[in-house]
């Protein structure tokens, strides 16, 4: 080979490699090795995860929580879901991480203390009611997604809850003004 | 093949036999680059290794290796894990049987184990599980409120020494809570009733453990 055709082959393939990296940057692949394994369910389906079995068994409404600690207001809506979790493999020490995103993709958290977890056993249905605060514009279509840990759910299961809230649902739920219990994690009845 | 491209064949071949020599090696050395993962997060952090294995009623011996503030110490200990039972009922505040009262589907059952040590060890920070046949962790709970230890390896009134914290604080016992050469506790699991247990595990930090085997 010459040294003008090695220097061509040299030029084809540095050009090739950077032509890759326009692809690969201007039409990123939606899918990557680290993504969650997403298991979408609906309302009274159960999800098989790694850690846990959940359903997500009632979506209610309420203007006012009350967990037997502290009586909670909002000028918005608390969105409440019972949740039973089924712990696989090994107790479910640490509270998994609940968050509501609506249509827009907004994400909505439980209140800042969140809710007191009491470890779950292995293969013990746990009764837990999370209640979020959200504006009442994000009911229709939002979801629910569970996950083992919240700062980390690479390569692991999440769960995908379509509550079913369609316009008229959204406008129900908007207007509650009971006054709801949330009671304390522990064994489902 | 015609003689032509054979000849252009070996050719390429004789090229490249250093490379091709190369390859497996490389690709060998790739490989192990980027597995220190296996290391960290399998080897060493899942129970990858039995210290010792038993029966029921058997005593065997553990040791370990552990680090704190002085460095790393070893422990030595030895355990027998009696067979497991169902708690029905504990002692009150009364000395009255209290019946063990859980939602229906669920029991309680009691781990009897029996320690042998040297009151210098530290032995703190203990689990114990029992273990279905697909290797599922069934560990102690307060579901029930049966008595149990806080340490489920350790008396609560005498855990003897706990770890150190800083290079100037010795291995040593609070005041009052030295322990004996053996002792005994019973953890106390809480599971499903239709669960068929078939082992039980005392571990400190994966990934080394003692795994008994019930009959």
């Amino acid at each position: 080979m010459t040294w003008f055709v090695r220097a061509g082959v040299g030029v084809t393939v540095l050009a090739a490699l950077a032509l890759g990296r326009v692809v690969v940057d201007t039409w990123p692949s939606p899918g990557s090795d680290v993504d969650p394994f997403v298991r979408s369910v609906e309302v009274g389906e159960t999800a098989v995860l790694r850690f846990a079995d959940l359903t997500l068994s009632n979506v209610r409404s309420a203007a006012v929580v009350d967990d037997g600690l502290e009586v909670a207001r909002t000028p918005g809506t608390w969105l409440l879901v019972d949740l039973t979790l089924v712990p696989r493999g090994q107790p479910l020490v640490v509270s998994p991480h609940v968050v509501v995103v609506d249509a827009e993709g907004r994400e909505y958290r439980p209140d800042r203390a969140g809710y007191p977890w009491t470890e779950a056993p292995t293969g013990v249905a746990w009764a837990w009611t999370v209640a979020v605060e959200l504006p009442p514009d994000a009911l229709e279509g939002a979801v629910v997604r569970v996950a083992a840990d919240g700062l980390d759910d690479r390569r692991d299961d999440v769960a995908e809850v379509d509550l079913g809230i369609d316009a008229d649902r959204a406008a129900e739920l908007a207007d509650s003004r009971f006054t709801v219990e949330v009671p304390a994690t522990g064994p489902a009845s | 093949m015609s003689g032509r491209l054979r000849g252009a064949l070996s050719d390429w071949v004789r090229r490249n036999r250093w490379g091709l020599v190369a390859l497996p090696v490389v690709l060998v050395l790739a490989a192990a680059a980027n597995a220190q993962r296996l290391d960290d997060y399998w080897w060493d952090q899942t129970f990858q290794r039995a210290t010792a294995t038993a029966s029921t009623g058997e005593w065997v011996r553990h040791s370990e290796e552990f680090l704190d503030a002085l460095g790393t110490t070893t422990r030595t200990l030895e355990v027998r894990v009696g067979e497991p039972v169902e708690v029905v009922s504990f002692l009150g505040d009364d000395a009255l049987p209290v019946p063990v009262d859980l939602p229906e589907g669920l029991v309680a059952v009691g781990v009897p184990l029996d320690f042998r040590a040297e009151p210098d060890q530290v032995l703190g920070g203990c689990s114990v599980a029992l273990l279905d046949a697909d290797g599922n962790r069934y560990e102690p709970s307060d579901l029930g409120a049966v008595p149990q230890p806080f340490d489920p390896c350790l008396l609560d009134g005498s855990p003897g020494p706990s770890y150190s914290l800083s290079p100037d604080q010795p291995h040593q016992a609070a005041p009052g809570a030295a322990r004996p050469t053996s002792w005994s506790t019973r953890p106390v699991v809480v599971l499903p009733d239709d669960v068929e247990i078939t082992a039980v595990r005392v571990w400190w930090l994966p990934p080394y453990f003692v795994e008994v085997s019930l009959p």
